[in-house]
């Protein structure tokens, strides 16, 4: 509603109505003291972070720097692994001698350009063993990776390794001592030391 | 104290960042020096080190010589140089080992090209690796290559090559001479990718499935 629309009598009510109220000088006084000490502490405190921040901030901008790459590089990790992962479907067959092909990868297309790792069974019957090692070109040849576990009722030693696609060396290790072929795999002698080794051919 | 705390979370982080090391067990001082040439050319040029590491690692745990561990992983790292050359231009570190086991077993480094030229980047190691355990079970190392690369050229996948060592394994074990078994069980994986299902991939080199003797090597690439 404009002025000029109101009755001329209602006017000096009106007038009165849009009047501030009156307050307190020493109450504003001490509502104005209070918003300053406050703005006067948040700004020091802004500048005492600031100069923590001028004096720590390489480390902690060096610290960020590390610790960014270093959730990149385990994120960027388990991408790959969980593709080449994905890239399988797991069938569990099983082979009726020795060594037991307990899953085979099988790609629809046939395609090996990602590396799969296919779970592969190994097993050695040995009577008299205390501890067998498997050990491979797949573990870097060494005996404290993967040690078999013993079927308690039998002499049979096994462990199921995943191993990537493709061709591997292997050999048992026997009583951390006796180097053992394995029976039920193709077997060739190394031409650079003159030893035997198994073979095996993932897929 | 809190750059104390810094500099563990530093490490800590560096720690965590870096790749896994290739060289899962410490060699000895002796040999490692020995072989520090070899693996520093081998970086160099680029090469993966973890095979070599291994064929080291191996040695030692065969008790063979130093100079004997130093001569297999020079051999090894000359191996794969080659066979990343036949492999050019962009052959996958799997591609690598796999080609310097084919040569090992004494396939032509042209029998690499081949496969090269029909098998894209990341799908060239699976047919050399069955040449390689084909060449193991007594197959002359030349028919293995002629039988592999035909089957390559035709279009047989990863699956399909595996499946073929797979029958001749059976065959061998059944009595059967490996060349024998190699030979018959060719015949039946190219009739099998000469079938209506395959055609399309046999269509890409029909003359190379012919049952001319080298048929399948039949296509040099042009310089």
């Amino acid at each position: 509603m404009q002025n000029d629309e109101i009755d001329s009598s209602l006017q000096p009510w009106v007038d009165r109505l849009r009047e501030l109220p009156e307050s307190d000088p020493r109450a504003v006084k001490r509502v104005l003291a209070r918003v300053r000490q406050y703005d006067g502490l948040h700004n020091a405190r802004r500048r005492a972070l600031r100069r923590y921040f001028a004096r720590q901030g390489g480390w902690w901008a060096a610290a960020a720097v590390v610790v960014v790459g270093a959730g990149i590089t385990l994120f960027a990790r388990g991408a790959v692994l969980s593709r080449a992962r994905e890239s399988a479907t797991l069938i569990p067959t099983v082979d009726s001698v020795g060594t037991q092909l307990v899953t085979q990868a099988v790609d629809a297309a046939g395609d090996d350009s990602v590396e799969r790792l296919v779970a592969r069974k190994f097993t050695i019957e040995s009577l008299n063993a205390r501890q067998v090692s498997l050990v491979g070109d797949f573990n870097q040849w060494n005996p404290q990776r993967h040690r078999l576990h013993r079927d308690g009722k039998t002499a049979t030693w096994y462990i199921t390794v995943e191993l990537p696609a493709g061709l591997h060396k292997y050999a048992f290790i026997v009583n951390d001592s006796v180097w053992t072929t394995d029976p039920s795999a193709l077997r060739t002698v190394d031409r650079d030391f003159g030893v035997t080794s198994s073979l095996v051919l993932v897929q | 104290m809190r750059r104390m705390r810094v500099a563990v979370l530093l490490a800590l982080a560096l720690g965590a960042a870096q790749p896994a090391s290739s060289q899962a067990v410490k060699l000895d001082s002796a040999l490692a020096a020995a072989l520090a040439p070899t693996l520093d050319a081998a970086r160099t040029d680029g090469l993966p080190d973890a095979p070599l590491f291994a064929k080291a690692q191996e040695g030692v745990l065969k008790r063979a010589p130093r100079e004997r561990i130093v001569g297999a992983v020079a051999a090894l790292a000359d191996r794969m140089r080659a066979a990343r050359g036949e492999l050019a231009p962009n052959a996958t570190d799997h591609e690598i080992i796999a080609g310097a086991e084919a040569l090992a077993v004494g396939v032509s480094g042209q029998v690499l090209r081949t496969v090269r030229l029909y098998r894209p980047r990341g799908t060239a190691a699976m047919p050399l690796e069955v040449i390689a355990h084909l060449a193991w079970r007594g197959v002359r190392p030349d028919q293995a290559a002629d039988a592999i690369t035909r089957a390559v050229v035709g279009g047989a996948t990863a699956a399909q090559l595996v499946a073929l060592d797979a029958s001749v394994r059976q065959d061998v074990e059944s009595g059967v001479a490996p060349p024998a078994a190699l030979a018959t069980r060719t015949r039946g994986l190219t009739l099998q990718l000469q079938a209506p299902a395959n055609r399309s991939a046999a269509d890409a080199a029909p003359q190379s499935m012919s049952s001319s003797p080298g048929a399948g090597r039949a296509r040099p690439r042009k310089p």
